[in-house]
């Protein structure tokens, strides 16, 4: 084959290809918006204590009308919008959607978990983190069963959070198993879910159980409010631990369960915790973060790049600060001020998650951008010689390059709507009318309630601002 | 790299890049059973479906048949039987398919066996008491006594799921057991009681 003639076929090739090229190009740099660009919308209305405005942005994001309709089939990440919404139908105590969207989420979670495909992790590498399915993070996974005990409990329905219960106690005993955990987060992420398992099985007669669950939270956390409930609970059955003895000891003169008085149980969950967002930041500061996750031939290549000042910039996730506290709601029942007790900080495990995972979320960012530069350079080598102009070739590896970089959406999935604490109250109470005042970031939340002789009320406040 | 080669990365993009946004062109489409050869065989999830229902009926139904129970119902004249709720032990939310089962035990047994059976579905009140007990853990054989004086039978079938869940790296396996008992409301005598395995996985 002649000179002439090769050049024509690579003429041939190379026209058409940037035909399709200069497509990919736009079908790749539409839409760039990340996941929590499209998810703002219902944060900024959580912010505002507009629950109804939430529920609308969050039927919007998963492309339904109505609070009841699930998207004909779920797609890409219709699981983690789903948690979204369940949160703000839980917030508007709609408990059986909410329980209903949690249920089909948790179920979608579990098989992404273990669908996610070689091809997805080679376009994760060399375009964006976020293709390919969601894989929740380990405190997601206990936070899912665990908000669903509170649809359950909220509506008496012992049987519904009890199988909760049971999932949550499975993804917990997996997480703790894993070679990589880290036990003290499991835990710490896992006393909330502990907490409404052990209460759903001591409402529901079994004290063993329920003796079980409430060790697991003394195991993360002091609970003043298990007490009284652990004595009573250690005079039905033979289940004992150091934890549960000096709980139980502290007990004091306190009215124990099962005397036949009633009792409430307050969860109140409140704040929000920090979304991520697409950050830009320089070559060398990713390096600082991800050179222990990256080989020395990738480090060596991505310095030799930023000394050339080809690449400077790397796109990648970050989670927003936190707001830095917040109050402590108020209770107080029938006038008496109640103390609250804190028995998860959701922030804190979420910013612990995240700077666990930062280092090899940054590498991955640092091989995405030193995989475009080297595609860039071969389009460039190609395009110039082509062309016989080198002027061409740099310019078609600055377009592959930069129309990569414009497709590299940074990951910024996470469930952004949980509460960023959930605080408790316990209290017993004389059977009949109740008035219960609570007051959490400055909203005031007033329910009465009527108890009958033995009988438990359940009541869950959310209050999901961040201001 | 040869020129060719080159040539081919602008494609290799196009395809990585608008791909997934060419992809998912079928959508997805309402289908019936009988149109669609092997749909109610497909195990969609980890949870209790008709095929697995039936598969559970079937071997506890089996044993029941061939039990002294059988014999000793042969011998009364129509005996009052009642099938209370199904208890769910399970990590599984299936409770709709559990009240399908209790409806067709009640099936099974108008069908085959020399009983007559008393419907709880027009006994409101009782049914929502069972439930609460069923819940609470106060499910003894006290209740079982009195709820059989006034459901007005003499033996009552009762069940409970149980289920093992256990989950890898890669995989989570439930494995449920479906036990079926029937108890003398009188005595209080378990007459027959069976067990019948299921598993499901997602693997």
């Amino acid at each position: 084959m002649g000179r002439a003639s090769k050049r024509e076929r690579t003429h041939r090739l190379t026209r058409p290809s940037a035909l399709v090229f200069l497509a990919a190009l736009l079908l790749g740099t539409a839409g760039c918006k990340t996941f929590s660009d499209n998810t703002r919308a219902t944060r900024t209305a959580l912010d505002a204590n507009d629950f109804e405005k939430a529920l609308a942005a969050s039927n919007r994001a998963l492309g339904v009308k109505q609070p009841g309709a699930l998207p004909e089939s779920l797609k890409d990440n219709d699981a983690l919008l789903l948690l979204d919404r369940a949160i703000v139908l839980q917030a508007l105590q709609q408990y059986e959607l909410s329980s209903r969207d949690f249920q089909v989420s948790d179920k979608a979670l579990e098989v992404l978990d273990f669908n996610r495909s070689t091809a997805h992790e080679i376009a994760k590498y060399m375009f964006s983190d976020s293709v390919g399915p969601y894989r929740a993070r380990p405190y997601e996974k206990l936070m899912l069963n665990t908000m669903n005990m509170i649809n359950y409990l909220a509506r008496q329905n012992l049987e519904g959070a009890k199988v909760e219960a049971r999932r949550f106690s499975i993804m917990r005993k997996y997480l703790l198993d894993h070679e990589e955990a880290d036990a003290e987060a499991v835990q710490r992420a896992g006393a909330p879910g502990s907490y409404f398992a052990g209460y759903a099985f001591e409402k529901a007669g079994a004290p063993g159980e329920a003796l079980r669950y409430y060790d697991e939270v003394l195991q993360a956390t002091p609970a003043p409010s298990l007490a009284g409930p652990v004595r009573a609970l250690m005079e039905r059955s033979g289940y004992r631990t150091s934890r549960l003895q000096s709980a139980a000891a502290s007990a004091g003169g306190s009215a124990a369960s099962g005397d036949g008085s009633s009792e409430v149980l307050i969860v109140i969950g409140y704040g929000r915790v920090p979304a991520l967002a697409a950050k830009r930041v320089p070559i060398g500061l990713a390096l600082t973060v991800a050179a222990a996750f990256l080989s020395v031939s990738a480090v060596q290549q991505a310095n030799r790049l930023a000394a050339q000042g080809l690449v400077t910039w790397v796109n990648y996730p970050e989670l927003l600060p936190a707001r830095a506290e917040y109050p402590t709601p108020l209770v107080a029942i029938d006038g008496t001020a109640q103390a609250a007790h804190v028995i998860a900080n959701v922030d804190a495990v979420v910013q612990q998650a995240w700077a666990e995972s930062k280092g090899r979320v940054m590498a991955a960012a640092v091989t995405r951008m030193l995989t475009r530069a080297a595609v860039g350079a071969g389009v460039g080598v190609a395009a110039g010689k082509a062309s016989g102009k080198g002027g061409v070739g740099v310019l078609a590896s600055m377009i592959a390059q930069a129309s990569m970089a414009a497709a590299d959406k940074p990951d910024t999935r996470s469930w952004a709507t949980l509460p960023a604490r959930i605080a408790i109250v316990r209290a017993r109470l004389l059977p009949g009318k109740h008035n219960i005042e609570v007051t959490v970031l400055g909203q005031r939340h007033v329910v009465e309630t009527t108890v009958g002789p033995g009988q438990w009320v359940f009541l869950d406040i959310s209050q999901l601002s961040t201001l | 790299m040869t020129r060719h080669t080159l040539a081919l990365v602008p494609f290799l993009f196009a395809c990585l890049t608008g791909a997934p946004s060419l992809g998912g062109c079928a959508g997805p489409r309402a289908v019936r059973g009988q149109d669609t050869p092997g749909l109610d065989n497909a195990a969609m999830s980890t949870s209790l479906d008709r095929k697995d229902l039936e598969k559970a009926l079937k071997i506890n139904m089996e044993a029941m048949r061939n039990s002294k129970l059988m014999a000793r119902w042969e011998m009364e004249k129509d005996p009052t039987v009642g099938v209370l709720p199904i208890r769910n032990e399970t990590s599984e939310h299936i409770d709709s398919a559990l009240n399908a089962l209790m409806t067709e035990i009640e099936s099974q047994l108008v069908n085959f066996a020399p009983v007559r059976v008393i419907s709880l579905e027009d006994q409101g009140s009782l049914i929502d008491e069972i439930r609460h007990q069923q819940q609470s853990g106060a499910f003894d054989q006290e209740h079982m006594a009195r709820w059989g004086k006034q459901m007005g039978v003499r033996y009552i079938v009762s069940g409970k799921v149980f289920s093992t869940d256990e989950r890898t790296e890669s995989a989570r396996r439930v494995q449920y057991y479906l036990f079926i008992r029937t108890v003398d409301v009188e005595t209080g005598e378990i007459l027959f009681q069976n067990q019948a395995p299921i598993t499901k996985a997602i693997i």
